[in-house]
């Protein structure tokens, strides 16, 4: 509907009806449905609606789903068949009287075959394919005379091969029973007797069965192949079905025998699996009740327990009956009320949130908060306790951070605070990438070849162990300026653990990956491009995340030393000057602003191992 | 019966097919620390073109050794191997290419876990440059419809059962083309239901496909019933002890499991294995 | 006892460590090539020429050894290390276990810690110098968080990953709570603990080292021992011996590397049943 729909409201509106006579007349000028008795045409008529387009407007596109039916009362369309479609005559002009989109009408058939264009003003009644296939199956004798008029119509009007068209078949496509209260009783005695609905009450079997539309087949007629659209499930209700699942299937048994009672078509109801997974052929001339999975699933929405067991019992029946592997049977959820079905983004977001509100731990973490501030205030500032009351209180610190005009000199309010803070991330910065860009090199070469790894290794050992700190002097002396030795220390330490982690990484490789790539065909480089970088990532964004940990704590102590500027100095300093509580400032910002580095290196992790986050997620359920 | 008969002639492999293996007089001695330890001792064993050749033995007997000679992952002592008349390793050459002529099935599976199963599939073409990404993808594509992988290909191999994921494994392996697929105890970690679903799809993939199989295993069950050919090898060192043809017509199906012919042959290849086990056990091999 | 020889052999012998001496002496050779730039090409080379040779190093070394001082740094950064790691597995063990056992005690302690952890340990250095009455009681305590938080994680982390089967075996074997805490959650965090006190050492020399130069560097600390290894250091920065310098670097590294071993072998005393993997 979509398209073609859409691009029809923005210019017309959809007038209502002029009459139904008039419509009954119309319908009676065309050809398909010139001898249909006048009590047919106007139900039909109930069905179509009045639409108008303007000159260029698309009513629909090649491919596009075939859905309704058009039939032109005033105007001019363009008529254009694709090539695929084997027609002879490819355009043509639809005038009044004239009947298009009938590819809604055919069966297996769900794209169009033409585009229809507009190309004069014009008006034309729309009616929906499968609504008209309904009303012409409930009245076959009508029904099948139009049916097979629209072949000829097709065939002869479309010049579409007559192979084509017959293989439409759509006037013996189906042969409708009609549903009365009666056979409502019937269906659901029926329906009792089906594996999967065995243990639904009456009730709900009612509301099943009303779903149901019942048809016959004849022998030979195939209901569906493997490969179709899985919509149905189908019920025998007599005769027999020979059902032949597909190889690639998995079942054990392929072919089997339906007979009354059995339920096929199960395709439908399988999760991921929109194409059948069998082809079934009418044997015996037999007749079965069809309804769609979805609506059975919407239906089972209003009761999930009993959803729960039908859906298990299929399940089941599939494994048992059908001979399918396990793995295959993945039956759908049946959709709880009031828990969003799969949520995402923010609807995830909140749902979680909305679970953690309602768990003790919010609660208990505003406790945990709250021991911790009030043993704070009460120890410095209200029982003045020895040793503590040396210590900034918090009121003070709170006060001093956003004070507009701070007695000490920094508070969020002046901008030395954020010049610090900025000059901070920007060493970390610097040192990180620098640590990354040698490390992971260094580490990826030293876990891949063992020659490099047994001339290189030893001297990254031995001066592994020397603390980072223990380098201060050194790197005072070896390089000039006072911003060169701090970004130096910050980038060793990180520079060891990101090295380590990713020769780690690349170590913990199984040695299956590698042997499979030289298997397939590739050569080192690929090897090296393809396993060795992707599999040493989880390690590596691991060695990054300590990385930028301990790129901190270095900073801090290479600030404390001999910076000029930064965090770590503003800690140090102010201790110099007596300025207790910017200290304190100074320990908490700094742990925001880490805190904020490393998640942003998670955050990047997880965005390039999404495979990652997906096997943890599943592992997690 | 007869239109079996019919059926079992055409599957079996043309004479000139691909893929015929001929060990000669391999010998195989580990070095680990100064000890030298005999992995395989004088193993010969040809194994026709198309076949499907199950080795069955101990853990730890030496039969993965001989799989890593012919994949080219090893090096031998000393004996040769041959390809089609091709000599992969052998006097001079101690250790065969890899190559995408011989692919090996894992133990434990080894498909990328950060590709997804599409890009695993199409993997072997596009780094040996044979089809762009594109032609690859679609000719992956359509391979993992045949074998009913459909709408599993943007998933990763995380996301799916160890059933689905060795299908996915074998249907990379067949991207290649190959002339023999080396199977190391694939469906060893799987439960014997999976097991025996998977040992359908592979009869049903290698009745398409007629490559030649060197499987080894040690669930008796499943060689007699994959198997044109049994070799029970000795333990540790390895070397054939015992060939048996298994008589029962391709094609076959689960039916072949009840059989009094399989019964007839699981007897006697059990009490060949089982006089082997013993001696695994008593030497106390770890598994590996 | 001839395979046994054979494998000492090999490891002495091996390709491997004969590549590693190789590589350390190609290392040492070039360290002192670039240290001795001036004197053998006229020219500095950048960063390595301002650092001492190994020769002036091992010359300055030789000298130390015998000097009291020097050991008396050895000793008292040994004594701090141990006090600060003492003391956080002592607090941090049965804090994180605590955490592991009861899930209200986590949900309110946790969050606390959580918030306190990213706040590096040297930035302590001056809260803690106000804090504490003793120099050497504020450079312990920095110490112990550098381990601190460490040990904590991992206890938590092990109980995290101890299977429920074992709960549930021990519970079908009729263990009351007090059994499956000695007998399950004790020994299966073990590893976790024995790993985390291993890092946890790690982090210990380095907070060391960097506390007693923040806060001995400056002046208290009597005599050339007085202020642990690190002070040593900035000691002879500050003295201008350069050659110490790389001494009490590569001390320290020895230092570390001893305590992380007899860690190893310690942990493999208490995780017995680990000794086979």
């Amino acid at each position: 509907m979509r398209r073609a729909a859409l691009s029809a409201q923005n210019i017309s509106s959809v007038r209502s009806l002029t009459s139904t006579e008039d419509v009954v007349a119309l319908l009676k000028t065309t050809a398909p449905f010139q001898q249909a008795s006048e009590d047919a045409l106007r139900r039909i008529a109930a069905l179509a609606r009045r639409e108008s387009y303007a000159p260029g407007d698309v009513l629909y596109r090649l491919g596009d789903a075939a859905d309704d039916l058009y039939i032109m009362v005033s105007g001019r369309v363009d008529h254009a068949l694709g090539t695929g479609s084997g027609a002879r005559t490819l355009n043509q002009t639809m005038k009044p009287g004239d009947v298009f989109g009938w590819s809604a009408l055919m069966k297996d058939q769900y794209r169009r075959l033409a585009q229809a264009t507009c190309t004069e003003r014009a008006e034309l009644l729309r009616i929906d394919g499968h609504a008209l296939v309904g009303l012409l199956e409930a009245d076959p004798a009508t029904g099948g005379a139009v049916l097979s008029r629209f072949s000829t119509l097709i065939t002869q009007d479309f010049t579409l091969p007559e192979e084509l068209v017959h293989v439409l078949s759509v006037a013996k496509r189906v042969e409708q029973v009609p549903l009365t209260r009666a056979s409502m009783d019937d269906l659901v005695l029926l329906l009792k007797k089906t594996m999967p609905f065995q243990v639904v009450s009456d009730e709900m079997l009612r509301r099943v069965a009303k779903l149901s539309r019942r048809e016959r087949y004849h022998p030979g007629e195939i209901i569906y192949r493997v490969g179709d659209q899985s919509d149905d499930i189908f019920i025998m209700v007599s005769g027999k079905v020979e059902h032949a699942l597909g190889l690639g299937s998995g079942a054990r048994t392929l072919n089997q025998t339906m007979n009354e009672g059995d339920v096929f078509g199960w395709a439908a109801l399988l999760k991921d699996q929109p194409a059948r997974l069998a082809s079934t052929t009418c044997l015996e001339k037999a007749e079965v009740i069809r309804m769609a999975g979805n609506d059975l699933i919407r239906l089972f929405e209003s009761d999930p327990a009993t959803g729960d067991v039908v859906m298990s019992r299929f399940a089941t029946m599939i494994t048992r009956d059908f001979t399918l592997p396990e793995e295959l049977a993945q039956v759908l959820k049946i959709p709880k009320r009031g828990e969003e079905a799969p949520p995402t983004g923010l609807g995830l977001t909140m749902y979680r949130m909305a679970l953690w509100v309602k768990s003790p731990w919010p609660y208990l973490m505003v406790a945990g908060f709250g021991l911790f501030l009030a043993f704070w205030y009460l120890a410095v500032e209200v029982w003045q306790l020895p040793r503590f009351k040396e210590m900034p209180g918090i009121t003070t610190v709170v006060k001093e951070w956003l004070n507009p005009d701070p007695t000490y000199g920094l508070s969020v309010y002046t901008s030395e605070y954020y010049q610090h803070i900025w000059v901070s991330v920007r060493r970390v910065a610097i040192a990180f990438l620098l640590a990354t860009g040698l490390g992971v090199p260094l580490g990826l070469f030293l876990g891949w070849s063992r020659n490099f790894r047994e001339y290189v290794f030893p001297v990254f050992e031995t001066l592994r162990p020397i603390p980072i700190l223990a380098w201060v002097p050194l790197a005072i002396i070896m390089f000039t300026g006072s911003e060169t030795p701090v970004i130096y220390l910050t980038f060793l330490a990180s520079f060891f653990a990101t090295a380590l982690n990713t020769m780690l990484g690349v170590e913990s490789i199984d040695e299956s990956y590698t042997r499979a790539a030289y298997c397939l065909g590739a050569n080192k480089w690929q090897v090296f491009g393809h396993v060795i970088v992707p599999g040493a990532m989880p390690f590596i964004f691991t060695g990054l995340q300590i990385s930028v940990g301990v790129a901190w704590f270095s900073l801090v102590a290479a600030e404390m030393v001999s910076g000029q500027y930064g965090l770590g100095y503003v800690i140090n300093s102010s201790y110099m000057m007596v300025r207790y509580p910017t200290i304190v400032i100074g320990m908490v910002t700094l742990g925001a602003v880490g805190y904020t580095t490393s998640a942003l290196v998670r955050i990047v992790g997880d965005y390039m191992m999404q495979w990652r986050v997906r096997e943890l997620a599943l592992g997690a359920r | 019966m007869a239109s079996t008969f019919a059926v079992e002639t055409r599957t079996r492999p043309p004479a000139a097919a691909r893929g015929a293996i001929r060990i000669e007089d391999v010998v195989k001695i580990y070095d680990p620390d100064g000890a030298a330890v005999m992995a395989v001792d004088h193993c010969s064993l040809e194994i026709p073109a198309g076949e499907i050749c199950m080795i069955v033995g101990p853990s730890g007997c030496g039969k993965t050794t001989l799989l890593n000679a012919i994949a080219g992952f090893h090096t031998i002592t000393s004996g040769s191997i041959h390809l089609d008349g091709e000599m992969l390793c052998g006097p001079g050459k101690p250790k065969a290419d890899p190559g995408a002529d011989r692919i090996v099935v894992f133990q434990n599976g080894a498909l990328f876990p950060w590709k997804t199963n599409l890009e695993n599939v199409a993997f072997g073409p596009v780094v040996q440059g044979k089809m762009s990404k594109k032609e690859a993808h679609d000719k992956a594509r359509a391979m993992m419809a045949d074998a009913g992988l459909s709408g599993t290909e943007h998933n990763y191999p995380g996301e799916i059962s160890s059933g689905v994921r060795r299908r996915v494994e074998i249907v990379r392996a067949l991207m290649n083309d190959p002339s023999v697929l080396l199977f190391d105890e694939p469906y060893r970690a799987l439960d014997s239901l999976t097991k025996s679903v998977m040992h359908e799809a592979l009869l049903e993939i290698y009745y398409r496909n007629k490559v030649t199989i060197f499987f080894i295993t040690h669930d008796l069950d499943e060689a007699i019933f994959l198997g044109h050919r049994i070799a029970v090898m000795t333990t540790r060192p390895c070397r054939p002890k015992k060939i048996l043809e298994v008589d029962i017509p391709h094609p076959r199906d689960y039916s072949v499991l009840t059989s009094k012919r399989f019964r007839e042959l699981m007897d006697e290849t059990l009490g060949a294995v089982h006089e082997e086990a013993i001696k695994a056990f008593e030497l106390g091999e770890k598994e590996g | 006892m001839s395979k046994g020889l054979q494998k000492v052999k090999g490891a002495v012998f091996g390709r491997g460590m004969l590549r590693a001496i190789v590589s350390i002496v190609v290392f040492l050779v070039l360290w002192e090539l670039g240290s001795r730039s001036k004197q053998w090409v006229g020219f500095v080379m950048p960063w390595v020429g301002q650092v001492p040779a190994p020769t002036a190093v091992l010359a300055a070394w030789v000298e130390l050894v015998g000097d009291a001082g020097y050991w008396q740094s050895w000793y008292m950064s040994f004594f701090r290390v141990l006090g600060g790691f003492l003391s956080a597995m002592a607090i941090g063990i049965p804090f994180g276990l605590a955490m592991a056992v009861s899930r209200n005690f986590k949900g309110v302690a946790f969050p606390v810690f959580e918030v306190l952890r990213p706040i590096p340990p040297l930035a302590w250095v001056p809260a803690s110098i106000i804090f504490w009455p003793t120099q050497e009681l504020s450079i312990t305590f920095v110490t112990f968080l550098g381990a601190f938080y460490t040990v904590v994680i991992n206890v938590l982390g092990g109980a995290r990953s101890i299977d429920v089967r074992y709960y549930q075996a021990a519970q079908a074997m009729g263990a009351s709570d007090w059994d499956i805490f000695r007998r399950i959650i004790l020994p299966g965090t073990l590893p976790s603990i024995v790993v985390g006190a291993a890092v946890g050492m790690g982090i210990t020399w380095e907070v060391v080292v960097a506390a007693e130069m923040i806060s001995g560097g400056g002046s208290q600390s009597g005599g050339s021992g007085g202020g642990g290894l690190g002070f040593f250091i900035w000691n002879s920065y500050v003295g201008g011996s350069y050659e110490q310098i790389v001494v009490g670097m590569i001390s320290i590294g020895i230092a570390g590397y001893i305590c992380s071993e007899v860690l190893r072998k310690f942990g493999g005393i208490f995780t017995p049943w680990l000794r086979l993997r």
